[in-house]
């Protein structure tokens, strides 16, 4: 077992484990998934460590990017063929209600519901800006968008949302 | 970030953060139970190929071991040592004349 490789994955779990768990569960909504698509990002940061050439602020990038990458995998196996992840939409909405805990506020519910009317690269570059909290920059690593797109994909996700709940009458 | 709604965009989701430390702790576990099997088969195969290697090699060595004794050394293994000392006791005049 390669020492580095290791010492790489123990930091991801230490430094990011929770963080990639929950960015994971947002983007598939189902806990066993993000079980799944949490274990490969493991899998794969293990396997891939020799390549990972950054240091060590680039790592949380490098990690958060596989671990979209395993997300939309998953996502991509419950599509047809030539099908959008975008189509997913209304049964991510649904499975937020499903996947919710049975006292969770309703609010909440909605809000994530609203999330999930997002197109698959908005509901990215929102999530990892609002709860994830990463830099427009880091953003980019991760997507391989531009800033400015991506502030853009930010700015109409936030208004999507707005007019969502208000549409819910929240 | 999240002064856009507070209020309204805490995460549903039941699993606390002990139960996602527990959760990560697992999938890494079971991550590198994944990874290991491979090397545990790679493994084998490289003790095997090495086995061979040196068994080849042993019975190379043998072989010429066997093979590098010359003929002369043969005849001169088969040779008395009362014969051997005549052989260095020859000189160019001894050798008799064949025609």
């Amino acid at each position: 077992m390669s020492v580095r490789a290791s010492d790489i994955l123990q930091q991801a779990t230490d430094r990011f484990g929770q963080r990639l768990y929950w960015h994971i569960r947002r983007l598939v909504v189902s806990h066993d998934d993000a079980e799944d698509a949490l274990q490969e990002t493991f899998i794969k940061i293990f396997t891939k460590a020799s390549s990972f050439k950054g240091d060590d602020d680039k790592l949380e990038a490098w990690c958060y990017k596989i671990a979209t990458n395993e997300a939309l995998q998953l996502l991509r196996r419950r599509t047809h063929l030539f099908q959008s992840l975008d189509t997913l939409s209304g049964e991510l909405a649904d499975l937020v209600v499903t996947e919710s805990a049975p006292d969770a506020d309703r609010s909440a519910v909605l809000f994530q519901q609203a999330v999930m009317q997002l197109g698959t690269q908005q509901r990215i570059a929102f999530n990892l800006r609002y709860y994830d909290e990463l830099s427009y920059g880091q953003i980019a690593a991760i997507t391989g968008k531009s800033e400015n797109a991506l502030r853009a994909n930010y700015h109409y996700a936030v208004e999507k949302i707005k007019a969502y709940l208000k549409e819910n009458a929240i | 970030m999240k002064e856009f709604d507070p209020v309204v965009s805490d995460l549903p989701y039941k699993e606390s953060p002990d139960y996602v430390d527990r959760l990560v702790a697992r999938c890494k576990a079971e991550a590198l139970k994944q990874v290991e099997p491979a090397s545990r088969v790679v493994r084998p195969w490289i003790y095997c190929l090495a086995g061979v290697a040196a068994a080849a090699a042993i019975a190379l060595g043998v072989f010429f071991s066997i093979h590098r004794t010359s003929p002369m050394d043969k005849f001169l293994a088969s040779l008395s040592d009362e014969e051997a000392a005549m052989i260095v006791d020859w000189t160019i005049d001894d050798i008799p004349e064949l025609y």
